[in-house]
């Protein structure tokens, strides 16, 4: 199967999707500059609504021998997607040839429903789990850039880690550049074999109320963006990260019930009404 | 009903008046500016009546648009690089289906040009903006159709809900001579209601409106232009208007629109007396163009004449509407930026004829 | 008091989560005013016309009716529609491109004509929905994608001051203040007022409202908040013209 994908004919269509800033066109340019780098014809186009973060984006890329003219197509030969939302934009490019590639730790069941009969070839990734665990969550879309390596191979890993840490030179995060690395070959060697499991998460609320005698402190997940500010702002130092994810993919934070004041600023300045704060008679 | 005798600014004033018009915006520009003396003059003395002289024609063509989401009955009048500015604002109301009207009086151009006359804004008027040219446009003949049309250009703003223009020229509109002034009611015309979009006070409490002009995907917006697209065709057949004479039994006809319509219909006069088988077809719709209308007058015919003060704006209108027959030949008269009268076209046809023998 | 809602009652509660960035300024600025309009109970009275940029992601993010407007051009909208309709509030919000380039003519003239109105303008010191170009409010030496050097004076004059140039030719029946969007009482406040003048019939009002925008300045939470406390001490927060009787 997997040489099936290798080797098609007119080169390599290959169309990835996700939230806004997760990080989906920073991987399909990383791809493309190797591409011409390696002397490919390559062809990326980004396609995105107005918003600079969130909602659906996503990436034309395209890799052949021959001169690519058009920058868009009607089917693909891989489909990526990183988001439940984004399915929606990729469920046209689907056939039975398309190998479908997914965040099995991001993703609900209730989305794949949609396309459960339009793939037959399915590589699932734990690409959000594995980061949030090992590395970060900054890094989940490198997982998925290593993993489409296996689908390239005149693309090498040292030809892409060398076009990214080009771009990242100037990024004032040296330790990133190293995460991105290790990210890219977990996701390199987990890709060596699709494993045509299609399951995701089942949906979950993962709201958190904590409360004491005085107060209650509760979050929502489905609004949260991990901005860090309620974070930053508490005057009592109660608020932090925890392991728990939002809808972004990111993460929620959590109070220390027994330092929280419940003076209630973290709920005035959340710019997403993410947070709300009760004080108990 | 009264005859009167005033200018075409004044004209149009009126007209917008009778058809119950609350509210004008603009920025003063030859020839338009004394339609707005007239206006702000009547303001004066009617309290239920607005006028907003705002800061340039950009800003009178969005609030005219802040007036018509208010159902408020609103227009503008502009010209050359008036009009220029006011595209952003039409382009909007072609995007939301917004009833504005304006009255386009064409003065010469490119650049600021000469401050009277031309039919140089066919382009612009009709097709201007980042759209499709889905508006309708009508091209008047002289101080009566002003104020037919000044009337009627509400009623079709408000009733169909696409951009609405009547395009006029400086000739007609400093011109002062005499007009019947009517009210709508003495000729059962009835005036279409204007609806707020926003704001509505028979909306029930819990919805609210938001409107877009933005959208995020090629595919929404494909969607959106295509139902507009379909509306426009739906209403062709009741916005389209014309004016043939003689045409049936003629060898040649002249295809003409506005003011030099005008002078192509006395020329058609001039000619019949000397038994000079000769017709006018006038789209007064430039946009909807009568297109099935104008391809049946070509039946039979030996020739075509196409007049106008531009360099071929009309001209490429229409011939990019007609399916004209193989051995059918084509003139133009193409004269930019200054006016053509019944002899000069006359002469034109005479000397067609003479070529064709 | 907190706000007993962590969302404002005239806030779209199902286009939630809204489409602004993580950390945006604009999205505490806009919950804050729907808290004003909670406080007011206007909800069914007022439009709220959105510029083009990052405000246009506004559009449907309040259940009051709304309107999005060209690039500029949301303040003709917004005189349009209140000298229509005066009984109505008509709020125009925009950012530093909207009110202070591409449409400084609309700002400055309908100040100077004091149309009744209140608009609300974003200073985040960039052009956010483009990817960060150098604004009229680009602070001297600020990195920018047009200005990769910092913004020099000689090339690009001084940051603009917006209420400070408005204020001499506004009336004294105006309202114009600058605030900061971490401000959350102090810009309610000044919410309310700028919306009371125009509904006591007084006159314009316009607020600018200091604003974070992390994922240009690529900063993160804390140094948003340094970037617009230093912001706060070239663009001092005030009010520059309160007319007489102005409640709150």
């Amino acid at each position: 199967m997997l040489s099936e994908a290798k080797s098609a004919p007119s080169g390599m269509k290959i169309l990835i999707s996700g939230e806004g800033g997760q990080g989906v066109q920073i991987i399909s340019e990383v791809i493309a500059k190797t591409a011409h780098k390696i002397g490919k014809n390559t062809s990326y186009m980004p396609q995105f609504g107005v918003e600079q973060r969130g909602g659906a984006s996503v990436a034309f890329l395209q890799i052949a021998d021959k001169k690519i003219i058009y920058p868009k197509f009607s089917k693909a030969n891989i489909v990526l997607v990183m988001s439940n939302r984004s399915i929606d934009a990729v469920k046209q490019y689907l056939n039975q040839e398309t190998l479908f590639i997914f965040d099995s730790t991001n993703i609900d069941n209730e989305h794949l429903n949609q396309i459960r009969n339009e793939v037959t070839k399915v590589l699932n990734i734990n690409a959000r789990e594995w980061a949030l665990k090992n590395l970060s969550t900054k890094v989940t879309n490198m997982i998925f850039l290593g993993a489409l390596l296996q689908y390239l191979p005149d693309i090498k890993v040292e030809d892409i880690k060398n076009v990214l840490s080009d771009k990242l030179i100037n990024s004032k995060n040296a330790e990133l550049i190293d995460m991105d690395f290790r990210a890219i070959d977990y996701g390199y060697n987990i890709a060596r074999e699709e494993n045509n499991n299609l399951n995701g998460q089942e949906t979950k609320e993962i709201e958190n109320i904590s409360q004491d005698d005085n107060k209650t402190w509760q979050r929502y997940p489905k609004f949260c963006k991990s901005c860090e500010l309620c974070i930053v702002r508490c005057p009592v130092k109660a608020l932090s990260f925890s392991n728990e994810l939002n809808y972004l993919g990111t993460q929620l934070p959590q109070i220390d019930i027994n330092k929280c004041t419940a003076c209630g600023l973290c709920q005035l300045i959340c710019p997403d009404g993410a947070i709300k704060v009760t004080k108990k008679n | 009903m009264t005859k009167e005798l005033i200018t075409g600014n004044e004209v149009l004033a009126k007209g917008a008046l009778a058809a119950g018009a609350l509210m004008m915006t603009g920025y003063p520009i030859t020839p338009t500016t004394e339609m707005m003396m007239y206006w702000a003059q009547n303001c004066a003395k009617n309290p239920d009546l607005k006028f907003l002289q705002t800061e340039d024609e950009m800003s009178a063509g969005f609030a005219m648009i802040g007036a018509i989401l208010a159902g408020t009955r609103a227009f503008s009048a502009s010209a050359g690089p008036g009009n220029v500015l006011m595209q952003d604002a039409f382009s909007m109301a072609e995007n939301m289906r917004l009833p504005t009207v304006a009255f386009i009086m064409q003065r010469g151009g490119p650049s600021t040009g000469t401050v009277i006359y031309s039919q140089q804004e066919v382009n612009l008027t009709c097709f201007g903006g980042n759209g499709e040219g889905l508006r309708i446009v009508y091209s008047t003949s002289g101080l009566q159709d002003l104020y037919d049309y000044a009337i009627k250009s509400f009623n079709t703003a408000w009733k169909y809900r696409f951009p609405t223009f009547v395009l006029g020229d400086g000739y007609q509109s400093k011109m002062l001579s005499d007009v019947e002034i009517y009210d709508p009611k003495e000729k059962n015309i009835e005036i279409i209601d204007a609806h707020p979009y926003l704001l509505n006070p028979n909306k029930t409490v819990d919805t609210y409106i938001n409107l877009r002009n933005t959208y995020n995907l090629e595919s929404e917006l494909h969607e959106v232009l295509l139902n507009h697209k379909k509306a426009f065709r739906d209403i062709m057949p009741e916005v389209i208007e014309y004016e043939d004479i003689h045409t049936l039994d003629a060898d040649i006809v002249i295809f003409a629109h506005g003011i030099v319509a005008a002078a192509a219909k006395d020329a058609v006069e001039m000619l019949r007396a000397k038994n000079i088988k000769v017709g006018l077809f006038r789209p007064i719709t430039l946009s909807p163009f009568p297109r099935d209308s104008a391809c049946q007058v070509l039946k039979n015919k030996k020739a075509i004449l196409i007049a106008e003060s531009s360099l071929g704006q009309f001209s490429r209108l229409v011939l990019s509407n007609l399916y004209c027959p193989e051995n059918l030949r084509i003139y133009e008269m193409l004269e930019p930026a200054v006016g053509i009268n019944s002899n000069e076209i006359s002469q034109k046809v005479e000397e067609i004829l003479k070529e064709m023998v | 008091m907190i706000p007993e809602n962590n969302i404002p009652k005239s806030w779209k509660k199902e286009e939630l989560p809204h489409k602004f960035c993580p950390g945006c300024g604009q999205s505490e600025a806009l919950k804050i005013l729907g808290y004003a309009i909670d406080e007011l109970g206007i909800q069914n009275k007022t439009i709220y016309a959105s510029d083009i940029g990052c405000s246009l992601l506004s559009w449907n993010m309040f259940d009051v009716d709304t309107i999005q407007t060209h690039h500029g051009r949301a303040t003709p909208v917004a005189v349009g529609f209140k000298h229509a309709k005066p009984e109505a509030v008509v709020l125009a919000f925009m950012g530093d491109g909207g009110g202070y380039a591409i449409g400084a003519q609309h700002l400055i003239n309908a100040c100077m004509r004091d149309d009744k109105i209140t608009i609300i303008l974003i200073n985040n010191a960039n052009y956010a929905m483009t990817g960060g170009q150098m604004a009229p409010t680009t602070l001297l030496e600020q990195i920018t994608a047009t200005t990769p050097q910092g913004r020099k004076l000689a090339d690009f004059g001084l940051p603009l001051h917006g209420p400070e140039m408005l204020s001499p030719i506004a009336s004294d029946n105006a309202y114009i203040a600058r605030s900061i969007s971490n401000d959350f009482w102090g810009l309610l406040t000044t919410f309310k007022k700028a919306i009371n003048n125009q509904i006591e019939g007084r006159g314009f009002s316009f607020v600018e409202v200091l604003s974070m925008c992390p994922v240009n300045w690529k900063t993160d939470a804390q140094e948003s908040i340094n970037f617009v406390e230093k912001m706060a001490e070239i663009y001092p927060v005030k009010e520059f013209k309160i007319p007489e009787g102005l409640k709150c």
